[in-house]
């Protein structure tokens, strides 16, 4: 149990995404665009892991971060639940197809994924919950996906070639 | 040596036995949660309101060290600004102590002549003034987290103002700690009057967070820039003549209004119950 939970700790990838929901659920910060940040990182790893990290522990772990992002800040359940599920379990499908495209045509392919799981989260808070959508919060993600994406996508490259 | 097989062939069925059923009972636990969330089910109130209770603790735990480390930076930085910071206080100071002898004789005359025309016109009861725990990061909702709950008498719907005015109100009630949405959310709808007018509307949150948006003026109502504005008490969720905020700009029929409240730095807030 103890090697296990030393293995799972040994797995950086967890750890930042850990930290990452835990500074946006604490409200450690008071920018707006540093929330955004670690927000648009989160689905970042998530996305990450469904493409290149295929593990059942994932289900849990993605169960773990949709729960609590609905709890803290929605206050409601669904949005992020049931739109990061069904999309891990689409890409895990429909992922094998894409393999063998040119690294670039993956990346951008990664980064439209990322882009409607984000604007389908917020379709969703809209749907169920009538929560309205912010379009200059919604267009800022956006901007981070385009931004970040890549350099965030390096990193973790580099973690994950380390373990 | 065929029964250590045996027992790795049964270990590993097992566990593939077990990844194959978790993945349906977690559907399973989301939907349900969904589908009690969407029909007001008294667990998944709980749930969420215990919910809270947990989380919000533990996360500020984990983010002590972080917390501490940008407060001593940010007390750094105040540091450095502490004597222009000083001679400023000093003329505030001086300034309010006339404000204070004013402010003293206008109450003894006013309560004279509530006395004498037999008024009683408090229509809020202070409840508690409780501190801000923590701020969500305002990516799906405008609210903050505050350190009371079910357990010091907060209900949902009470109203939370501060000083400057009105501030929101609790909208998840847990045991120790309390949702409150705020007025600056675009999903908060306040119903307001014009100060001393009976122009009656709507306020509700922007998406620039600094200001706030007046719909459905009654009547079409002339509104000009400058006007303040109090809650009209409509709907029952909010007492009337809180202060909300003033008129600051009128842009192709558009009405903005900068609230008193500086959302960006609230530590404290008080919450208060209408007067039965």
């Amino acid at each position: 149990m103890n090697m296990y939970f030393s293995n799972f700790l040994k797995k950086y990838i967890y750890l930042i995404l850990i930290i990452l929901t835990l500074i946006i659920i604490s409200g450690f910060n008071k920018y707006l665009y540093f929330n955004i940040f670690s927000y648009i990182f989160i689905h970042i790893i998530l996305i990450y892991l469904t493409f290149y990290r295929d593990s059942q522990i994932n289900y849990i772990i993605i169960f773990l971060v949709g729960f609590t992002l609905d709890q803290i800040l929605i206050g409601e359940y669904g949005p992020h639940l049931i739109g990061l599920m069904i999309f891990y379990t689409v890409i895990k499908s429909f992922k094998r197809f894409f393999f063998n495209s040119k690294l670039i045509y993956f990346i951008i392919l990664q980064m439209i994924v990322a882009a409607l799981l984000i604007i389908g989260e917020q379709y969703l808070a809209l749907l169920l919950y009538n929560k309205q959508i912010n379009l200059i919060i919604l267009l800022n993600m956006n901007i981070f996906i385009l931004l970040f994406y890549y350099p965030i996508f390096l990193i973790l490259n580099r973690l994950n070639k380390y373990n | 040596m065929a029964i250590g097989k045996n027992r790795s062939k049964i270990f590993y069925n097992s566990k593939s036995l077990l990844n194959s059923i978790t993945t349906p009972i977690i559907f399973i636990v989301t939907f349900l949660l969904i589908f009690s969330n969407k029909s007001d089910s008294i667990l998944v109130t709980k749930i969420k309101n215990s919910g809270n209770d947990i989380i919000l603790p533990v996360a500020s735990a984990v983010m002590y060290p972080l917390n501490k480390t940008s407060e001593l930076i940010e007390k750094l930085i105040y540091v450095k600004e502490l004597s222009s910071e000083n001679n400023r206080l000093k003329n505030e100071i001086k300034k309010l102590k006339e404000w204070r002898t004013l402010s003293i004789k206008l109450v003894n005359e006013n309560n004279a002549y509530k006395k004498l025309l037999n008024i009683e016109d408090d229509n809020i009861e202070l409840s508690h003034t409780v501190r801000v725990i923590s701020k969500s990061s305002e990516v799906f909702v405008n609210s903050i987290q505050i350190g009371a709950g079910s357990k010091n008498k907060i209900k949902n719907n009470s109203v939370a103002i501060n000083e400057n005015g009105l501030v929101g109100r609790v909208i998840g009630v847990g045991k120790n700690t309390s949702r409150i949405l705020l007025v600056s959310d675009i999903n908060s709808n306040v119903p307001v009057e014009v100060f001393n007018r009976d122009i009656q509307a709507i306020l509700t949150g922007h998406t620039s967070k600094k200001l706030l948006k007046l719909k459905f003026i009654k009547d079409n109502a002339k509104i000009s820039v400058g006007q303040m504005l109090v809650t009209s008490g409509n709907a029952g969720v909010f007492p009337p003549n809180l202060i909300v905020g003033r008129v600051f700009n009128i842009v192709d029929n558009e009405i903005y209004v900068k609230s008193f409240v500086d959302f960006e730095n609230l530590d404290f807030v008080q919450i208060v119950n209408k007067k039965k």
